[in-house]
């Protein structure tokens, strides 16, 4: 049977934007997969359509790209979209990621114990730095994308097949080679810290031996 | 002053200046805190507000483990 993946993409900040555009071409990765594809983009990344879609359409894979807290994800304006204790059972038997600030500390267990098979994410502050002269074309931002390459990998080698182990493996390494890179060039070793905050913040819960 | 608070003035200082030498063009984006310019930044590291704590935060972790 075929798999389907779902995604929220808010847009309606400089960083809602660039996570946007940063994993929009996961949508074409998962449709050459053979994957049926949802994708809640903009105004769509509400809490009524992402609980309409996550009842009736069951998706395997989960991507929450957005803000969040300890206990909760957000869509687009900011609305509140899965909190936990409130609708964190329709994650249930699903692999989810949420490219969010802080979602993995409370969100994260508690989905799982609710019987969401892994869930993947930040245990603080998701930190990125961006280039301004790039705002509008944030795929070809290179200093962006030593921050958001390595959650774009994770989420490609999970529509993949791999594990969330192996693809927090391949995420993990490139985020190791982003700082070790940073190093090396006088301009980027600022961006060091950063770099490290996040790769210590990436955490997974659930099974992390589960695959799509 | 004790110790600890001296230490934390010279992190502040420490953090201060790598923020000096952050190029103008970049933006930083700090969760729900918002996105910033480095001139921002470097006025909410000066009243160590919610945004300025937070990058303290980030640097003394950093120094923690720099070490191992």
């Amino acid at each position: 049977m075929n798999k389907s993946y779902l995604i929220t993409r808010p847009e309606h900040d400089d960083t809602t934007y660039y996570l946007s555009k940063w994993n929009e071409n996961t949508l074409d990765v998962a449709k050459r997969k053979g994957m049926k594809t949802f994708d809640l983009h903009q105004e769509k990344a509400n809490k009524s359509e992402v609980e309409s879609r996550l009842k009736k359409l069951n998706p395997d894979l989960i991507v929450f790209n957005g803000h969040g807290s300890e206990d909760t994800v957000t869509g687009h304006q900011q609305e509140p979209i899965i909190i936990a204790d409130k609708n964190d059972d329709l994650l249930k038997s699903k692999i989810i990621f949420a490219l969010s600030c802080k979602s993995a500390k409370v969100l994260g267990p508690k989905s799982v114990e609710k019987g969401a098979i892994s869930y993947s994410g930040f245990s603080d502050d998701f930190v990125f730095l961006y280039d301004q002269n790039k705002i509008t074309r944030p795929t070809e931002d290179k200093t962006a994308k030593l921050f958001l390459e390595p959650p774009k990998i994770f989420i490609e080698a999970l529509i993949k097949g791999n594990t969330v182990l192996e693809s927090s493996k391949r995420a993990e390494k490139k985020m190791e080679e982003n700082i070790v890179k940073s190093l090396g060039h006088p301009e980027d070793a600022n961006l060091v810290r950063f770099l490290w905050w996040d790769l210590k913040h990436f955490t997974s819960h659930g099974d992390l031996n589960a695959s799509l | 002053m004790t110790d600890r608070e001296k230490i934390s003035k010279e992190i502040k200082q420490l953090v201060l200046v790598r923020l000096e030498t952050l190029p103008s063009d970049k933006k930083i984006s700090i969760g729900y805190y918002g996105d910033f310019e480095k001139a921002d930044l470097i006025n909410h590291v000066e009243k160590e507000d919610e945004v300025g704590k937070k990058i303290i935060e980030i640097e003394i972790e950093f120094l923690r483990n720099f070490k191992k």
